[in-house]
Parts: structure tokens; sequence; C-alpha cells
């Protein structure tokens, strides 16, 4: 069974072994529950009574199957999770992201521009620092993860490609790949 | 707080539920509460959003008075009318475990079955309460709107047009309905914060209407303990479980359509006042979610013809209509606005760009019977619809709504090129399904229902014919 993960609440796969028991069982449970039923109904009942007694085993059996798979999740995250308050359990499930989060709230109070050369990381950031929000011209820059960027401390320039922006000041370090930069009044 | 945040939308939607079926003797207290959660909360989003159109801001006490108003004066007309408001219980199980027709064996299967589905549905808020918002559509989607409405007391209508209506903030789609992000305000509005744990706690109790529903409709088809196992059958889904614990709106749309379906079914067994619950379950789906446009049009399209063909008399065919139609209305506010901003259907970024892609039949098919998410059940539906013989007038009714609902799907897979690429990136399949299914299963029950009368019709004779043939042979001999 995979782990919750956020992808697979799209679909929780099963393995080709587990998909071929599962038929198995049904062809089995149906081909015995229908000799059984003609021993005692006409072809037409017993196949419906064969039917009907498959479904419920299978679809017992599957709950089986799928409870167990359920309960190791359960098992896992209570591991995880379990008695933890919300911001130490996003700090477990998003790591350094979620405690730059932290930091950077403490530092900014208005609107940032926010760099980074990763897809996931700058909009699960974007998404904890609101309602401040991610504009193209702003008084802070949060910088995340980002190949191209770099700061200079001597003339408190910050550049990343064709983008230089002059007279910013870091006002929170927290890594050396994820810094936030304010811009000083001219 | 959150429980004040659930138990507020509940009673108001008890009460109104009362007042509704007034003359309905055959819904008991547990089919009423169950219908009572969604009923209630899709009522408060709608007068959510409608406060925010009117630019009321969107407080704890502005958005809780109208709610308790409504409480109170539901609550004066009960007393007023005499409205008897508790039903008795309708769990049946102590009629079961007292009977003496019974055998114990069934008893103690009964018994396991009621400890394992209340220890699965236990698990599902253990487990809500475990995590935080964690899928992609969650926090980049539902929960963005309901942060920033939330920060802003209101919808944001009078903001610059790069923020108007919390537009551009991470992947927020706009023109998605409210009722998720609704939802997720007002249990921050109670806890005085956004909580990334809290504000999922509505969407566990749809899984738990969902199976009372499911439980209660199979108890009346079948009898208790094959309405047990159906119900653990249903629970062992492994994707219905998977949605409860997260801020998505499938399985809250799931919740609404099986609603609006069951009253449909109630309706034409002759219980007028359920053509009303019809109308409002239907506006609610579409205050949940966009794809339920093409599950309610086909649900009117047949309950109208049902109307139309069903009664002689001319004034009560309007009545009747007019009974399911002027529910909807509760929907109007929002498609007005959606469509007088031009917020069209569907995702933003989604571009109308045709395509054709027949080939995508087969593979629908092996995820179908790929027995993944939705236990035995999808694979066992057209056996069963086979086998229980030419469906009665109710079923088809039911029946056609879903499979239009299912030509709309597999429409969009092959001929939008959007939708065909997510379908092969395996990303909308099983959740699209996840929004018809709990029908499906209702209509699973309707089948087996069915079966069983047939059985047991073929039980009968032999029964009778079995103890005469052996007075014979002993005679003989």
């Amino acid at each position: 069974m995979p782990s919750i993960n956020g992808i697979t609440i799209n679909d929780v796969q099963l393995s080709s072994s587990v998909v071929s028991f599962f038929y198995t069982l049904i062809a089995i449970i149906f081909v015995c529950s229908f000799v059984i039923s003609l021993k005692k109904y006409t072809f037409l009942s017993a196949l419906k009574k064969g039917v009907i007694i498959t479904f419920f085993s299978a679809g017992i059996v599957y709950s089986i199957h799928a409870d167990i798979g359920w309960s190791t999740w359960l098992i896992n995250d209570n591991r995880v999770f379990g008695g933890l308050g919300t911001d130490e359990k996003l700090s477990r499930m998003e790591a350094g992201l979620y405690d730059f989060t932290l930091a950077v709230r403490k530092v900014i109070d208005d609107d940032y521009v926010l760099f980074s050369s990763d897809i996931y990381l700058p909009l699960r950031m974007e998404y904890f620092l609101l309602p401040h929000r991610k504009r193209d011209q702003a008084k802070y820059i949060v910088v995340l993860v980002d190949k191209e960027a770099h700061y200079d401390q001597v003339t408190h320039t910050f550049t990343r490609g064709d983008v230089r922006i002059d007279q910013v000041v870091p006002v929170l370090v927290f890594a050396n790949d994820a810094y936030v930069l304010m811009r000083q009044p001219s | 707080m959150t429980a004040i945040a659930l138990f507020l939308p509940t009673l108001l939607g008890f009460l109104a539920l009362a007042v509704v079926l007034r003359n309905e003797h055959d819904t008991g207290l547990v089919e009423r509460l169950c219908f009572s959660y969604p009923l209630g909360t899709g009522l408060l989003t709608i007068q959510m959003f409608v406060l925010g159109l009117l630019r009321v801001p969107l407080t704890l006490v502005n958005t809780s008075l109208p709610i308790v108003a409504e409480i109170v004066l539901l609550s004066v007309l009960i007393v007023i009318q005499k409205i008897t408001i508790m039903p008795k219980p309708s769990f049946g199980f102590r009629d079961e475990f007292l009977s003496t027709n019974i055998p114990r064996i069934k008893k103690v299967a009964l018994l396991l079955f009621i400890l394992w589905a209340g220890a699965k549905l236990f698990s599902v808020f253990v487990e809500t309460g475990l995590r935080p918002i964690f899928a992609w559509d969650a926090w980049a989607n539902w929960s963005v709107g309901a942060k920033l409405f939330y920060a802003a007391k209101s919808l944001l209508l009078d903001s610059p047009p790069q923020d108007f209506f919390a537009s551009g903030a991470v992947l927020r789609i706009t023109a998605y309905p409210l009722h998720n992000p609704m939802m997720q305000m007002w249990i921050s509005l109670w806890n005085g914060g956004f909580d990334e744990v809290l504000v999922k706690f509505w969407n566990p109790v749809y899984l738990l209407c969902l199976a009372g529903c499911l439980y209660i409709m199979a108890k009346k088809e079948l009898n208790a303990l094959a309405a047990m196992m159906m119900l653990v059958v249903f629970l062992g889904s492994q994707l219905m479980s998977y949605h409860a614990i997260e801020a998505y709106s499938d399985l809250a749309l799931s919740t609404y359509l099986l609603l609006a379906a069951i009253s449909f079914l109630y309706a034409m067994r002759g219980r007028e006042a359920f053509w009303i619950l019809t109308g409002v379950f239907s506006a609610e789906a579409l205050f949940t979610k966009d794809e339920a446009l093409f599950f309610i049009a086909p649900l009117c399209i047949s309950a109208v013809i049902y109307i139309w063909k069903d009664s002689i008399d001319r004034r009560r065919k309007q009545y009747e209509i007019i009974k399911l139609a002027a529910p909807l209305l509760l929907a109007a506010p929002w498609y007005f606005f959606k469509f007088s901003h031009a917020l069209g259907l569907g995702a933003n970024h989604i571009k109308l760009e045709f395509t054709f892609h027949p080939e995508i039949i087969l593979p629908a098919l092996q995820q179908l019977y790929s027995l993944e998410n939705f236990n035995v059940i999808i694979v066992f539906f057209p056996l069963l619809l086979l086998l229980g013989g030419k469906p009665s007038q109710e079923f088809l009714h039911i029946v056609l709504v879903v499979a239009s609902y299912v030509v709309f799907f597999v429409a969009l897979y092959m001929f939008t090129t959007f939708y065909y690429e997510h379908f092969s990136r395996g990303t909308v399949f099983f959740r699209n399904i996840l929004t018809y299914y709990p029908v499906i299963v209702l209509l699973t029950i309707l089948l087996l229902k069915r079966i069983f009368l047939a059985i047991k019709q073929a039980e009968t004779p032999i029964a009778v014919a079995v103890p005469k043939k052996k007075k014979k042979r002993h005679r003989a001999r």
C-alpha cells in the first residue's frame, strides 16, 4: 500500500498480484457457491445466489485488505503526527520549508517577491504566507532554493538572470539558499 | 469550537427537515440526522456567499446571526404547528438482537460488522485530526480562497482587478463554486484563526452521513445484516476514506448527488415532500462543484418526465414541478455572479481545444476493472444489472441520470485536449467516479433487492415440495 503523500489522493493503487488474487478469489467463490446452490435451486436462481454470495464475500475480503492498508497509514501517521500541534505537524510534514515560512512570517508585514527555481516549493510557500501576496514588485524579496539568485553583500544588490534590484538589505538569512531581503527607501 | 461550527448547520438542517417532512412518518431519526448536516451546511454556505455579495463583512456575528435567527424561527414554527421533531430511532439493531427468529450466528456477524464499520468511521475522524492539509488541490486551490476570504472578512469583490475574488493567489480557480472555501472559513471564524487541521473537519462528517444514508436505505430494501455488510464494503472503498480526511470537494459533491437521488427515489414512491428536497440538494450540489450541473440537469429532466407520465391531474403535475424547481433558485445567485463576471465553467486555465481519442475507452475499462479504489461494487454492477431482470421504473429514472453523467465524463476525456491529458496522467478518472460512486451503491442496493426477492420466490415452492416428496418415499418404503 502506498503511503499518503499528496499524490495518491487520486488513486490508491493495487499491485497486479493483489488484483490477480482478488479475481481468482472471486472465481473460486463463485464456482463453489454456484455448484452448491445448484443442488437446491434452478440454474438461473443458483446463478443469482452464486453471484450474491461472491459479491458479499469478495467485498468483505477486499475490505479486510483495504482496512489493513488504512490501519497501516493510521498507525504510521499517529507515530509521526500524534500529540503535535498544527505548526509542529506542518514542520514535520514540510521539513525546512515550513520552518523557513514561520521565520519569514515574523519579519515581513507586507507583500513580497518570491524567487525560486523549484516548482512545488514556491507555491507551497506562497500558500503558507497568505494573506500576504506574491507580487512582481514588492517591499520584500524572498529567495527560496534558487540556483540563479545572487545577493552581493558589498554592493547590496540582488541579481537573478536579467533581474537586478539595488539597495536591498537582508532581514532574514535562514540558510544559504533561503533568505529574505528588504528594499531600502531610495 | 469546531464542534459548534458543525453542530449549528446540522441543527438548522434538522429543523428545516422537520418542517418540510412534517407529514412524513417513514423517515427515522438517524436518516433525518444524515440528511440534516449536508442540508444545513449547504444552506449555510449559500447564505455566506449571498452576504458576501451584499458586501456584509463576513464576521462570526454576521454569518452566525442569520443561522441562529432561522433556527429560532423554525423552532417557533415547529411549536406553533405542533410538528413532531423527534421521529423514532431507525437503526433497528435492537429488534434484530432481541428477535428469536434470527440465528445466533447472524447476530454475532451483525455485531462484528457494526463494530467494524464504527471503528472505520471513527478512524477517519482520527486521521483527519492527525494530518494538516497535504493534497495539492486542497491547498493550492480550495484553501487559498478560504484563507484570503477569512483574512479579508469578505469575498474581495471590491479589490483591485488582480486580487478580485482572491484571483491570482497560488493556483486558485475563481470559477469553482464556494461551498468548500466557505465551510473552511466558517470553521475558522469559530476557531478565531485558520488552522490547517481543523478546517478539514467538515469533510469526514459527509462520509458519516453517506454511510448512514446508505445503511438506512439498504436496511429498508434488504435486511439489517445485508445492510451492514454493504456498509462495510462501501467503507472499504479506499478513495472514500482517503478523500474524507482532506479538504477536497469531491466527497461533499458525492453526498449531495446521493441525497438528491434518494430524495428523487422517495418522491417517485409517492412521498411528495421529497420533491422539495430533490431540488434543495440539487442546488447545494451546484454550489459545490461545477460538474454537478451535468448530473443535476439530467436528474431534473428525468424527474419532469416522471411527473408528466405519472400524474393525470395537470394541476398536480405543475405543483410537483414547482416543488422541484423552486429550490433550485438557491443556486441562482452563484450562477448569476459566475456568468456576470465571465468566470465560466471549470478551471480558469482550461483552454477549450478539441481532439478525438476514442482509444481511451480501453484504458478506462481496464482502470474500471482494476479493482482500485472502489472495492468490488463497480466490477459487479453490470452483472447484477443483468441478473436483476427487467428494471423498475424508479431504477431506470436514476440509472439514466448516472449514465448521462458518465457519458459526459467520457466525452470530456475523449474530445477535449485538457481532460485527455489529465486522463492519461491518471489524475481525474477515479476522482470523477467518486462523485457518483455512492449513487452506484444506491442502485446496487436496488438491484440486490430485486435479486433477493427472486431468490426468495425460487425458494418457496421447493421448500413446500420437499416434505411432500419425502412423505411419498417414506410411504413407498
